[in-house]
């Protein structure tokens, strides 16, 4: 069976009709990995034998007529998600040989739904970045073009999702993580609203913006993830307590009478001159729909990116305190004392752009600034939520695109870190404050002789995740991008 | 804000980060040119107002429970132990 056409629903189809078993799935995946892995890098653990067993669980489960919509399913997680008895690197070297004791919430909903982790995949060291060039284990490539990064930080799970090494996989999207990589691999990627997926066991980066959430080939199949891992859960205190809804019950509705808003200033400089046109064209389609288009401002939206580098830096600078080379992790002998002994093993474990968001963000919090810096960009993000709070009552859901440009060069911006926080431009917005967006495949454009996707975001209101999926899921269906697959 | 060698040396320090002077002298550019768009956010009025929001506090009780004693065994098994005791080095 060839893994790389079917969805998860596809997939579903085939298990419970026993065509297929769940141990065969399992092992097309593991030969895609084998075959084409070498080429991408997107995994940095594979684990074949759990992996098999697993599948071998979930055989006898359907085998005794249970049925549910993960059973039997091949997935990857993003390494920064812990795995009980596996190693969880976050990419980076400090946790080059940690094992986690614990499983991620997540990853214990996935098995308890009968998913089956095949590995951990590829990202940013500790998901700072948005390339996967910042991995200390190298970086992953873009199966649209090898010469290109996948996009980041999890940059890992979107390659091997589009490459059909798995058939979802889980990433962390904390200012765009998991919708700028879906944009650049031609992905479906799931931002949940902050609070609707539990964060425990996700290894810390900004504690008030982090989430977790998939990377799918279809629109269905994120609804069908997020029906799995959402939900109140106790280790997370943030966690929210509210209903889980069946995200996949209004998919087919169409948007008939949905105002989708549309911020102008969005598609002026910067753009990709090709992606603009094509996005004029993509609101004439969902006009065609029924959608009604609404031009709206955010005003504070432009502030976004500066308020996210000062908000995040400063809770990374708090949360990677606790690498210290003790009890866990690299750890440096020769040292004398302790002082130089937490000095050396983070200087020596932690790469450059870790290091450079642990320094920005001590600087933004320390004595002298703080008021300048840290308190002036929560009360500016206070003004971004409003901005948002005031749009959603013009309309239902808002409209941007993904990402201003298709994937970029291996190299070409790692020299520039204001170039690559630029990146987040569309994305941070919703993520300071704390709404549900996606990205869904928008089309390609063509340079140097490849074919390149590029992604549109639809961002909603707290919580109102069926509607953000019912919407994409429309759009999905008055194209074929997504059935789309690169030939590498 | 323009960063010298001494600001970013006291950081460092503040962040337990030992660098070479290479990157002493790349952090002090970088974070200097990043900085300055970052002061772009000076010519925004606001105030420090918490607006109504979806997630807020959630407390629960505080209560002690058993932690599975394999997981608290792979826990320990990593770093450097001394007795049932996790060994740091000297601290004085």
């Amino acid at each position: 069976m060839d893994a790389h056409v079917l969805t998860i629903a596809q997939a579903r189809q085939e298990l419970d009709s026993g065509n297929v078993s769940a141990v065969e799935l399992t092992r097309a995946c593991l030969r895609s990995i084998e075959a084409l892995d070498d080429k991408l890098n997107s995994c940095l653990l594979v684990d074949a034998e759990g992996a098999l067993a697993a599948a071998e669980r979930a055989d006898e489960r359907l085998g005794k007529g249970e049925r549910g919509s993960l059973l039997g399913i091949p997935y990857l997680a993003k390494d920064i998600l812990m795995t009980k008895g596996l190693r969880t690197t976050a990419a980076s070297k400090i946790l080059e040989n940690y094992i986690a004791p614990f499983n991620a919430t997540v990853i214990e909903r996935l098995e308890k739904a009968g998913a089956i982790l095949l590995g951990k995949t590829n990202l940013d060291e500790f998901a700072h970045g948005a390339s996967t060039e910042n991995s200390a284990y190298g970086v992953t490539k873009n199966p649209w073009d090898l010469s290109r990064v996948p996009g980041g930080s999890s940059g890992g799970s979107a390659a091997a999702v589009v490459a059909g090494l798995c058939f979802f996989a889980l990433g962390t999207d904390t200012g765009g993580s998991i919708r700028q990589p879906a944009s650049f691999c031609n992905l479906v990627g799931l931002k949940p609203s902050y609070g609707r997926v539990s964060r425990f066991g996700l290894l810390s980066m900004a504690s008030s913006t982090d989430t977790a959430g998939p990377l799918t080939r279809s629109v269905e199949d994120a609804a069908l993830v997020l029906s799995v891992i959402a939900g109140k859960d106790k280790y997370d205190a943030t966690s929210l307590d509210l209903p889980v809804d069946d995200y996949t019950e209004d998919l087919q509705q169409g948007i008939k009478g949905l105002r989708i808003g549309v911020v102008r200033t969005d598609l002026n400089e910067g753009l990709d001159e090709n992606i603009r046109e094509s996005f004029e064209q993509s609101l004439l389609a969902l006009q065609k729909e029924g959608a009604e288009i609404v031009d709206i401002e955010l005003p504070y939206s432009k502030y976004s990116v500066p308020v996210y580098y000062v908000i995040t830096p400063s809770e990374i600078s708090s949360n990677l305190a606790r690498f210290d080379g003790i009890g866990w992790g690299m750890s440096v002998e020769e040292s004398q004392n302790l002082l130089s002994f937490y000095k050396e093993n983070r200087g020596r474990g932690f790469g450059p752009e870790v290091k450079r968001r642990i320094m920005l963000g001590t600087f933004a919090l320390s004595a002298g600034y703080a008021d300048a810096y840290y308190k002036k960009a929560q009360a500016v993000r206070e003004l971004i939520k409003l901005d948002f709070e005031n749009a959603f009552q013009q309309v239902d859901v808002i409209l941007t695109p993904t990402a201003p440009h298709p994937a970029f060069k291996i190299g070409v911006q790692v020299n520039d870190p204001l170039a690559m926080y630029l990146e987040d431009v569309y994305l941070s917005g919703a993520s300071l404050a704390g709404l549900p967006a996606v990205s869904v495949p928008g089309g390609f454009v063509s340079e140097e002789g490849k074919d390149l996707p590029y992604g549109w975001q639809f961002i909603a209101p707290m919580m109102q995740e069926k509607l953000l999926l019912k919407t994409a899921a429309t759009w999905e269906k008055i194209n074929n991008y997504s059935k789309r697959r690169p030939n590498f | 804000m323009k960063f010298k060698t001494t600001d970013i040396q006291h950081i460092a320090d503040l962040a337990r980060l030992d660098l070479t002077p290479a990157e002493l002298s790349m952090y002090g550019k970088q974070l200097s040119a990043i900085t300055a768009y970052i002061d772009q956010l000076r010519e925004v009025k606001a105030d420090i107002t918490i607006h109504n929001s979806e997630p807020h506090n959630i407390w629960r009780k505080d209560e002690v429970l058993d932690w599975e004693d394999a997981e608290k065994q792979m826990a320990l098994a990593q770093g450097k132990r001394e007795g049932g005791l996790l060994k740091v080095k000297r601290v004085l």
